[in-house]
């Protein structure tokens, strides 16, 4: 199984039927997959920080999404995850590749990608940083099940030591 | 149909400009008798009602500020969400509940936050849904923060270039009979509606979870709710 099949897995097992994104080359994979995989409700953005308002959206409504988007998109989400996610308690899971680390090569990248974990922790959002595919069937099946059972948002950062970095070198 | 007659829409041409009383929101009831602008201004209040008339069951989002306010001053329903925060988001979320469930969902949407996020449109447009309807309330003000003027912009013309089915209304009755036309289009609508600024006393509850999960409850409530 490659890691973007144990996502789907991870996904499906959970009952996440709603999947906002915009394109990302580390995960244009697994977005591929969800688009053309009749389970899921792909949503294609324009800017990510809509993510949350449609996927709290959803929630509301009765069913589980999940924000598909890369650590530059992430920065755009800060907002609605403090004044929506948080206080309203509405659950919200987040994959999102991490970038500004190892394999990096665009310094634009560097300053939130490499800092996105604390930034969450800062604003007491709970978040996870995978480093290789073994776990992360497991992980994502765990970041939903506690996302969703608790009321707070989950966020697993995917380095590009898993996802693959675009060698720019 | 109705999106061609938008255009003989006059306002920003020859109107009063910075000469209006910015300072301070207008109340709902006064104001009007040395209003010279150009454009004609519904009441908000009545629109707001106006909406539970024509759909009592809709699911309702409300954009932080004047829109929650009116709305609560008019009526605290269940099936209102209330934003308390994230300007911006009003249109995202309610395009989620409407992907979400089989029912009339209306948007009330302000200017500014419309205008903050308009690329939000597109992401609509794109998906399409039927039960959809976004009012934007066009008061030309930041209503919340004190009245401050927006950058103006024609959201209907906006909204449109984002391939959505667009209207407008100045006046009660208009926005009345646009509000249903667009409960009644096959697709996504957005009804632009000219407003007089407005200073609602009503708030909403400040317990936002409880908000959120009586209105998850109201629409999607079948005793399995995790949250």
């Amino acid at each position: 199984m490659t890691w973007t099949e144990a996502v789907v897995a991870g996904l499906e097992r959970n009952g996440v039927t709603t999947v906002a994104h915009l394109p990302d080359s580390a995960l244009a994979g697994l977005i591929d997959a969800i688009e053309a995989d009749e389970r899921f409700e792909a949503v294609r953005l324009s800017r990510e920080e809509q993510g949350i308002g449609v996927l709290s959206g959803a929630y509301l409504g009765g069913e589980r999404g999940v924000l598909l988007c890369q650590s530059s998109g992430l920065a755009t989400t800060i907002n609605g995850l403090a004044s929506l996610s948080k206080p309203a308690r509405i659950p919200f899971l987040g994959i999102v590749s991490r970038r500004g680390d190892l394999g990096e090569f665009n310094d634009a990248q560097v300053p939130f990608g490499y800092a996105a974990g604390r930034v969450l922790d800062d604003i007491g959002i709970r978040n996870r940083r995978l480093e290789s595919p073994e776990e992360i069937e497991r992980d994502v099946d765990l970041a939903a099940k506690t996302a969703f059972s608790t009321g707070e948002p989950y966020v697993l950062l995917l380095d590009a030591t898993l996802t693959g970095a675009k060698d720019e070198f | 149909m109705s999106s061609e007659d938008d255009m003989d829409r006059t306002d920003g041409a020859g109107g009063t400009g910075g000469t209006d009383e910015n300072d301070e929101p207008k109340g709902s009831d006064g104001g009007r008798d040395e209003d010279e602008s150009a454009t004609e201004r519904a009441d908000q209040i009545a629109c707001t009602e106006r909406v539970l008339e024509t759909t009592p069951e809709a699911a309702i989002v409300a954009n932080l500020g004047v829109a929650s306010y009116a709305l609560a001053s008019v009526a605290d329903r269940t099936r209102n969400f209330y934003c308390w925060g994230s300007m911006g988001l009003t249109t995202s979320i309610g395009l989620g509940v409407a992907l979400a469930v089989d029912e009339q969902v209306t948007v009330f949407e302000g200017d500014g936050s419309l205008l903050m996020s308009l690329g939000v449109c597109s992401t609509v447009a794109a998906c399409d849904p039927s039960n959809l309807v976004i009012v934007v309330w066009e008061n030309e003000i930041y209503g919340t923060t004190g009245g401050q003027s927006i950058n103006e912009i024609e959201y209907a013309a906006a909204a449109r270039a984002c391939g959505l089915w667009t209207t407008t209304a100045e006046t009660v009755g208009e926005f009345a009979e646009r509000y249903a036309e667009a409960v009644a289009y096959d697709g996504a609508a957005l009804v632009v509606c000219a407003v007089d600024p407005i200073d609602p006393d009503a708030r909403p509850p400040l317990d936002f979870a409880h908000v959120a999960r009586r209105f998850r409850e109201a629409l999607a409530g079948d005793g399995t709710g995790e949250a």
